[in-house]
């Protein structure tokens, strides 16, 4: 197994954990953190192939113990800990937009590069980048009634296709590299 | 600005936001490319134009709590003349505003100092420009040879040449001046071509317009450091871009060469004047943009949808802020900080406030009275505050009102629930109504109190005044709507033969009341207990309303029993449409009530979108008299309070 082949699938199975939640009353049972945490450990292992990468190796840190500190708060008060600061939230946000923003152009590169289509992962990417700004923008979602909830549910219904796409397109890189 | 608070308040939030902007930028600094870095300086310019606050939304809520109580402890003990002591700091514009008065404190003075400092930095930076024009005027014509270079260079990469070209022989390299009629200032030597470039490019991306926007927006915050620090870094990205600019246009050994010049720069003497703009900037400056050019080709490619959007994040961030709110004070809270917290909680519904007065009565807490109370009687509730607080329950619970009818006391609040009746506008934007408190129902108490109360608007929130006296009223059952017993409003209507008479009864409230459930094995029970806590924001969600009419024949008195429709309608309004479009239309049966003969009708209407939340100010009325429809307009004749 090369270990192009391990890093997909680790980047892989690191948005599963990240967008599947299980929960137990409030705790999340597929934590984030572990997300982040197979994100680094791809990050190492593609560094070599893809130039901009690393550079996304303290961002993939800070977004893991933003997650960790977030799941731990909930494993011990009930409730999450990084949403109080409103500054460092903000901040966090913009950090998790661009390294997911950045993490898909560097994996579309290398579908590139393997004879496959990189164009659906930035199709995916860009969505997903415009929904993540939009859902940040102060909109008086509650007042607009049946439009807000209309609005919200399609985009929560695009951002589920969304990672599903990424998600998939992932598995179907990683055979290339089998 | 039109004090000193509202200065500190606006610069603190444009602070905030400067941090925000640096630390963005640090983490950015080799991912994202000089033209987003330059660009990210465009929110804190926006952040400086638009006033703190701005639509109750702040940048650090816990900041703007230590302000506000800052300057309520300092300005109790000052007579300023431009600053209110009890009122919140709002910032109506992002300049000075000066009014003609003289100062009367230290806080005054302060305010004009640094009005003072606005205009005499103003008047440096306009001073220093004119000096340097004036040496500019003094340059002569470049060589033939030196023009011809510069047609060269800007004909090679289609950029105009400015109509002013003059060489200075004090200075010691090439640079741009004047944003209106832009004149490129040459030193004595030799130039080369890649320096001429970067100052064309200067003047074709208008570099020199946002010069002078930097130093207009300096001089509203002369005093503040971290502003001064983050425009320095501005001006020195604006260069970096412009290398950037320079090196796209350039290939493989110019970049190298164009890098070597910027290196020859870095002993130069940093001479930057308002409304130019130089390639040499001050060494420690050149040094950064030397690494901005070492990172020329490494920063990631493609990813401007991403920039633009972390860009957008951080906008709306520094720009919008957060509704977050300070937390409403504990009721036994005192002193400074409990104050500011109070006041930054004051009512924005009549629900809310009206629920806020309800509180401070049924805790006797003086901060939560500070929250509602009106302008005139804000000192008085400001030194209450002030004191400390004393733990006298059992002499407050023998002498209460409510202790008088046996109420549940359950610390810190007697157990009530509060509903407002007759709620009618007093034509001032206000409102007047009587306040009831009523126990719970599992509770054994001898009566109920109330209050006559009026609610007035000030600015962006409401008040309460209590009229008259809390009075309690001994009955067995507490059924206040409908009844004749409570408070409400006659209209009255005339024509056709008839005289109408319609009573109208409105009970408001909304939820404050937890609920404990419990479960046994075949039963279950609930209880209800006040949140003592305020909810200034509160909405009615809970109406009553009880309608009684009777209709007599004009001429003989005598009672006519006819079908009767009635709806709530503006004055002015179509009663007809309002009979067939108003959600709250009663029809009317026969019998009920106290009154014989008279027909009546009862409802009860939940949600958080009602729509009648006060008394209407007249009735469309309806009587079906045979195959014809009378319509009447009836208006409020007497209020029974």
């Amino acid at each position: 197994m090369s270990s192009t082949y391990r890093g997909l699938t680790k980047i892989a199975w690191g948005y599963v954990f990240l967008h599947l939640n299980f929960n137990l009353n409030t705790l999340n049972l597929l934590p984030n953190w572990v997300g982040y945490l197979l994100f680094f450990s791809a990050i190492i292992l593609l560094g070599d192939q893809l130039r901009d990468l690393p550079l996304l190796i303290p961002f993939c840190i800070l977004l893991g113990v933003r997650e960790l500190a977030d799941w731990l708060a909930v494993l011990a008060a009930g409730e999450t800990l990084i949403g109080q600061f409103f500054l460092l939230n903000a901040l966090l946000t913009c950090i998790g937009l661009y390294f997911h923003f950045q993490l898909l152009t560097d994996l579309a590169i290398l579908a590139d590069g393997a004879g496959e289509n990189g164009g659906g992962l930035r199709t995916c990417r860009n969505v997903d980048a415009v929904l993540r700004t939009l859902m940040c923008l102060p909109l008086p979602w509650e007042d607009w009634d049946t439009l807000g909830t209309l609005i919200l549910t399609g985009v929560l219904v695009v951002w589920l296709i969304v990672v599903f796409c990424i998600i998939w397109q992932l598995f179907k890189l990683r055979k290339r590299f089998a | 600005m039109e004090n000193i608070w509202a200065f500190l308040m606006q610069t603190l939030t444009v602070s905030i936001a400067a941090a925000v902007l640096l630390i963005a930028k640090r983490l950015f600094l080799d991912k994202l490319s000089p033209r987003w870095q330059y660009g990210v300086w465009a929110i804190l310019a926006l952040r400086v134009l638009l006033p703190a606050g701005l639509l109750g939304r702040s940048l650090l809520p816990e900041g703007r709590m230590v302000l506000e109580t800052a300057k309520l402890t300092a300005e109790a003990k000052l007579s300023s003349t431009l600053t209110q002591p009890y009122t919140l700091t709002e910032v109506t514009a992002p300049v000075p505003l000066l009014r003609p008065v003289l100062p009367t404190s230290i806080t005054d003075w302060l305010f004009y100092l640094y009005v003072a400092g606005v205009i005499l930095t103003l008047l440096w930076f306009l001073l220093t420009y004119l000096a340097l024009r004036r040496k500019v005027a003094g340059g002569r014509a470049p060589a033939p040879e030196v023009t011809a270079q510069l047609e060269r260079v800007a004909g090679q990469y289609g950029l105009k040449v400015p109509r002013r070209v003059v060489v200075l022989a004090e200075t010691e390299s090439a640079f741009v001046c004047g944003p209106l009629s832009p004149v490129l200032v040459l030193p004595e030597r030799a130039v080369d071509d890649k320096v001429l470039l970067h100052e064309l490019l200067h003047l074709k991306y208008g570099d020199l317009w946002a010069g002078v926007g930097i130093c207009l927006l300096r001089c509203l915050h002369w005093c503040n450091p971290l502003l001064w620090y983050c425009w320095n870094r501005a001006q020195n990205d604006c260069e970096a871009l412009c290398d950037q600019r320079v090196l796209e246009r350039l290939e493989g050994e110019q970049r190298r060469e164009y890098g070597v010049i910027l290196l020859s720069m870095a002993d130069d003497r940093h001479a930057r004047a308002p409304g130019t703009t130089s390639m040499a900037n001050g060494g420690r400056n050149i040094k950064a943009r030397i690494g901005a050019i070492a990172r020329f080709k490494r920063y990631p490619k493609g990813v401007a949808l991403g920039a633009g959007c972390v860009a957008v994040m951080l906008a709306v961030t520094c720009l919008t802020g957060t509704g977050g709110a300070v937390a409403v004070p504990e009721y036994d809270q005192r002193g400074a900080f409990a104050l500011t917290a109070a006041l930054l909680n004051r009512p924005t519904t009549v629900a809310g406030a009206l629920d806020t007065y309800a509180k401070a009565v049924l805790c006797d807490s003086p901060v939560y009275f500070a929250m509602t109370a009106p302008e005139e009687e804000r000192t008085q509730a400001v030194q209450a505050v002030g004191k400390p607080f004393e733990n006298v329950e059992n002499d407050y619970l023998e002498g209460s009102i409510f202790g008088k009818l046996n109420f549940r006391w359950s610390r810190p609040a007697w157990q009530a629930e509060w509903s407002v009746m007759n709620l009618m506008a007093d034509g001032a934007g206000g409102y007047t109504g009587v306040l009831f408190f009523t126990p719970f129902s599992h509770d054994e108490t001898q009566g109920l109190v109330y209050q006559s109360v009026a609610i007035r608007p000030l600015g962006d929130y409401w008040t309460v005044e209590p009229v008259g006296e809390l009075t309690l009223q001994l009955r067995e059952d507490w059924w206040l709507c409908p009844s004749t017993d409570t408070p409400y409003a006659t209209y009255t209507a005339e024509g056709e033969g008839l005289y109408l008479e319609v009573d109208f009864q409105c009970r408001l409230w909304g939820d404050s009341t937890v609920w404990d459930t419990s479960y046994g094995s075949f039963s279950f029970s609930d209880s209800g207990y006040l949140d003592p806590k305020p909810l200034p924001h509160l909405s009615f969600t809970q109406l009553r309303t009880g309608v009684g009419a009777r209709l007599v024949s004009a001429e003989t008195g005598e009672a006519v029993s006819l079908p009767i429709t009635v709806a709530p309608m503006q004055p002015g309004e179509d009663p007809l449409q309002a009979l067939e479009e108003n959600f709250y239309t009663f029809t009317l049966n026969p019998g009920s009530l106290d009154e014989d003969p008279v027909q009546a009708s009862t409802g009860i209407t939940s949600g958080t979108n009602l729509t009648l939340t006060e008394m209407p100010a007249a009735l469309a009325v309806a009587v079906e008299d045979g195959d014809r429809t009378h319509i009447y307009v009836a208006l409020p004749e007497e209020v029974v309070p």
